[in-house]
């Protein structure tokens, strides 16, 4: 996986929201929210402004972008 | 009883029942018509699922399914069972020694009366489990792993397609008069769409099983 994130980190320490919160303010399901934060899934862009919103961050502080060598 | 086990019993029950009816012996056995017992059990256990899902749906799978990882499953169970009913009609299909001549016999047959009543069943389950779910139905991810197992089954049709043109080729004629029977031909179509939307149902099941399964 590229990119890595950390939405639980900013979701528990920062917005101090829970998954199903989250998953609605963004308007996806919980179990989204659930691989995002295992690193199993890789949002839209569309959907990673979303995340970025809802936890009061920018997105490179959420997605970071890891390049494999 | 929670939700959980009464679905395993009842799915074992169908399983069951419906082996009964499909395969079980023509003859009858202490007085007992078995394939018209299974039969009847079978669509008892069908109606029972029914009122499972209307009232403890929410019982029956684990918290962390979406829907439509849910209804995936579901349609797993129902593809597997018209898979059987497929099967089991085929077999019965080559025992005859004339096969009907018209397609217009196939509609009069019980397996397409079959056919109906399970998938008005699977239909009726996978609404009433939307139902009591409520909430987002369906996200990017669901869209991308449905996307993704849809691809599966175009390789696999691909792939049965490219092995019945080579059998086609292959086998002499008079080997094939039975398989080039409308009726037979027909069936073999349904079988086609079954295999297809079977792998899909696989490939989807597979893929959410793979991804997300982290504890919250």
């Amino acid at each position: 996986m590229s990119v890595v994130n950390r939405i639980r980190e900013w979701r528990l320490s920062g917005a101090q929201m829970t998954q199903a919160e989250l998953a609605e303010a963004c308007g996806v399901t919980r179990q989204t929210i659930i691989a995002l934060e295992a690193g199993k899934y890789s949002p839209s862009l569309e959907l990673a402004f979303k995340l970025a919103n809802s936890l009061g961050r920018t997105l490179d502080e959420v997605f970071q972008y890891v390049e494999e060598k | 009883m929670n939700g959980i086990r009464l679905a395993w019993i009842l799915t074992a029950a169908g399983l069951l029942a419906g082996g009964l009816a499909l395969f079980g012996p023509s003859e009858r056995w202490g007085g007992v018509d078995l394939g018209a017992t299974g039969a009847n059990a079978f669509v008892l256990c069908l109606l029972a699922a029914i009122w499972l899902f209307s009232r403890k749906s929410q019982e029956v799978f684990p918290e962390h399914m979406s829907l439509t990882e849910r209804r995936a499953w579901v349609g797993l169970v129902f593809l597997v069972i018209i898979l059987a009913t497929f099967t089991g009609e085929m077999l019965a299909l080559s025992r005859h020694a004339v096969v009907p001549e018209s397609i217009h016999d196939l509609f009069t047959q019980r397996f397409i009366q079959r056919y109906v009543l399970l998938i008005i069943a699977w239909a009726v389950v996978s609404h009433l489990i939307g139902r009591r779910a409520g909430g987002i139905e369906v996200d990017e991810r669901d869209l991308q792993l449905r996307h993704r197992a849809g691809r599966a089954a175009d390789w696999a049709l691909t792939l049965i397609v490219i092995g019945g043109i080579v059998v086609l080729a292959s086998v002499p004629r008079q080997q094939m008069s039975w398989w080039l029977a409308p009726i037979v031909l027909a069936n073999l179509l349904i079988g086609l769409l079954i295999a297809k939307s079977l792998v899909e149902h696989v490939a989807l099941a597979i893929a959410y099983r793979s991804s997300g399964r982290a504890s919250a």
